[in-house]
């Protein structure tokens, strides 16, 4: 990661942009911007976002195949390579002035003409009794991270999407047996990773079937279906989906859909004047890597000619 | 295992933004030969790619009983990140490799003199800190560990001495991963008392030093 020298941290200093999050909508949109020559900061709450806890990316074009992580290593390198500096932080609060913004962390202020807003989204809880009690005592929400711990175990993953699939998959090359735990008749997963977890031996699928309950003592020892059945399983890997997190959008009044997505149009612009939004945190109706990326890239764009107007009429 | 190609790079793009002269204490031990051998041979990677500007300085467990009692050494090979005033500040139990490189880097940057983020915000409170020992549970595969051994040891290089950060690799030493229950990464252990697990922020973690929600 570029070390940004706490000297260059003027809080008198206005950035053309800065870039919100840590994936690679955030880091994609920056290298753009770094591109068209707009002096940007990144700050994210976590380097990579949600990619880089998955186990395999294949569906970026042009990338045939590599771990979340090494996914990530190519935008950081990318991103060192321009000298774009990154800080770990999260913006708690953007304040709107005359002709530019400024951004509350709770360590530091900033302040930018433009801003994009690529903080992505979150994990959604299952919200079921057990839940909080187990975290990180057998109930995960990353495989990548947390499955080595669970050799030789049984464990079942909650859910039918794709990610749900994937999660499954790389937990069948190191556990004794995973149940996918799907409350549909059919998962939705990509007809390749669809077609994998029927053809993997090691997996099978509890089909409408929902968790009430998980329960253990020390750890998670067992989860009770809707049907009043307690199952007993090692771990519980949860994997239903994610909310936006477009908290810091709202709070100045970006418009956002029934889904809290902030919307935006085809210049990946936000109903206020100067803040753009995109990848997961936006309200595309398919999200992948690469519409994030491009969302992103669209939105340092459309920020230079903003810029640029900007400028044309001081 | 060598140390992989794309890893020795990383550490010689990261470390040749080092500007100023470092030490780094490693102690190492016969009796954990393999894992003694494969740290040093790291840390001369990054010693040839310094400028001659960070230097190690090799200590035996065997032969150093007065440095193990002083710098209360249980686990070796482990490196030491001392401030002026020789308390340390961060020690790793762990070879500075993958995704380490980083802030270990960012480490050695600033405890040499580049400005802390968060260290404003810290001083602002640290008289509401009491000592403290983090120990931050990792593997090299875990996404989200870089950033919390980069929160942990900036914290531990603001807080002059209040604060140590231990970071330990659990699949190298499953002794610890055993005592702490761990089945999840990162997991803190603060004191020795507390457990946080997942991705905590820097303002959630200061909260936990100074004991408040926020």
């Amino acid at each position: 990661m570029y070390n940004i020298d706490m000297e260059d941290i003027d809080p008198e200093k206005t950035y053309d942009l800065i870039v919100l999050g840590g994936g690679p909508t955030a880091i994609g949109s920056a290298i753009y911007a770094a591109r068209f020559a707009l002096d940007v900061l990144v700050i994210g709450k976590i380097f990579g976002g949600l990619i880089a806890t998955t186990h395999l990316v294949e569906n970026y074009p042009g990338i045939t195949s590599t771990s979340g992580q090494g996914f990530m290593e190519m935008f950081k390198e990318h991103m060192n390579s321009l000298q774009i500096p990154y800080i770990t932080d999260e913006i708690r609060s953007i304040e709107q002035r005359s002709d530019h913004f400024v951004l509350h962390s709770f360590f530091q202020k900033f302040k930018a003409k433009s801003v994009v807003i690529a903080t992505g989204s979150e994990r959604k809880k299952l919200g079921v009794p057990g839940e909080e009690e187990f975290a990180g005592r057998g109930v995960s929400y990353c495989a990548t991270c947390d499955g080595p711990f669970y050799k030789d175990k049984t464990v079942c993953v909650i859910g039918g999407s794709d990610s749900a699939a994937k999660e499954a998959l790389f937990l069948s090359q190191s556990v004794k047996k995973v149940y996918i735990i799907y409350r549909g008749e059919e998962i939705r997963a990509e007809p390749i990773n669809k077609k994998r977890v029927e053809e993997n031996q090691k997996i099978e699928i509890i089909y409408k079937t929902k968790i009430t309950e998980i329960k253990g003592d020390n750890t998670v020892k067992s989860v009770i279906f809707d049907s009043g059945k307690e199952f007993e399983i090692d771990g519980v890997f949860i994997e239903v989906g994610s909310k936006p997190n477009s908290d810091i959008g709202k709070h100045i009044g970006i418009r956002t859909n029934k889904k809290d997505e902030i919307i935006i149009n085809r210049k990946s612009e936000t109903n206020i004047l100067g803040i753009f939004a995109a990848g997961d945190v936006a309200d595309a109706p398919f999200k992948q890597a690469i519409t994030g990326v491009a969302e992103g890239v669209i939105a340092a764009y459309s920020a230079f000619d903003y810029i640029k107007e900007m400028n044309i009429e001081h | 295992m060598p140390i992989a190609y794309v890893y020795k790079r990383m550490i010689r793009e990261e470390i040749a933004k080092l500007n100023k002269p470092v030490t780094l204490k490693i102690f190492t031990s016969s009796k954990n030969l393999q894992e003694s051998v494969k740290m040093l041979d790291v840390l001369d990677i990054y010693q040839k790619a310094s400028n001659g500007l960070l230097k190690i300085e090799e200590n035996k467990l065997e032969t150093n009983p007065n440095l193990i009692k002083k710098y209360e050494i249980q686990h070796a090979p482990v490196i030491l990140m001392t401030n002026d005033l020789d308390q340390v500040i961060i020690r790793y139990l762990t070879v500075p490799t993958a995704a380490k490189i980083q802030p270990f880097v960012q480490a050695l940057m600033v405890l040499t003199g580049t400005p802390n983020y968060y260290k404003n915000v810290i001083k602002e409170n640290l008289n509401e800190i009491s000592p403290t020992v983090i120990k931050v549970l990792i593997t090299d595969y875990c996404a989200y560990c870089s950033t919390m051994i980069s929160i942990c040891s900036q914290f531990a290089l603001a807080l002059e001495g209040k604060l140590q950060t231990d970071v330990i690799d659990i699949l190298a030493h499953p002794d610890i991963s055993e005592q702490y229950n761990v089945t999840t990464v990162p997991t803190l252990i603060i004191n020795e008392d507390k457990k946080l697990i997942g991705d905590i922020t820097a303002e959630e973690l200061l909260y936990e030093l100074i004991n408040k929600t926020s």
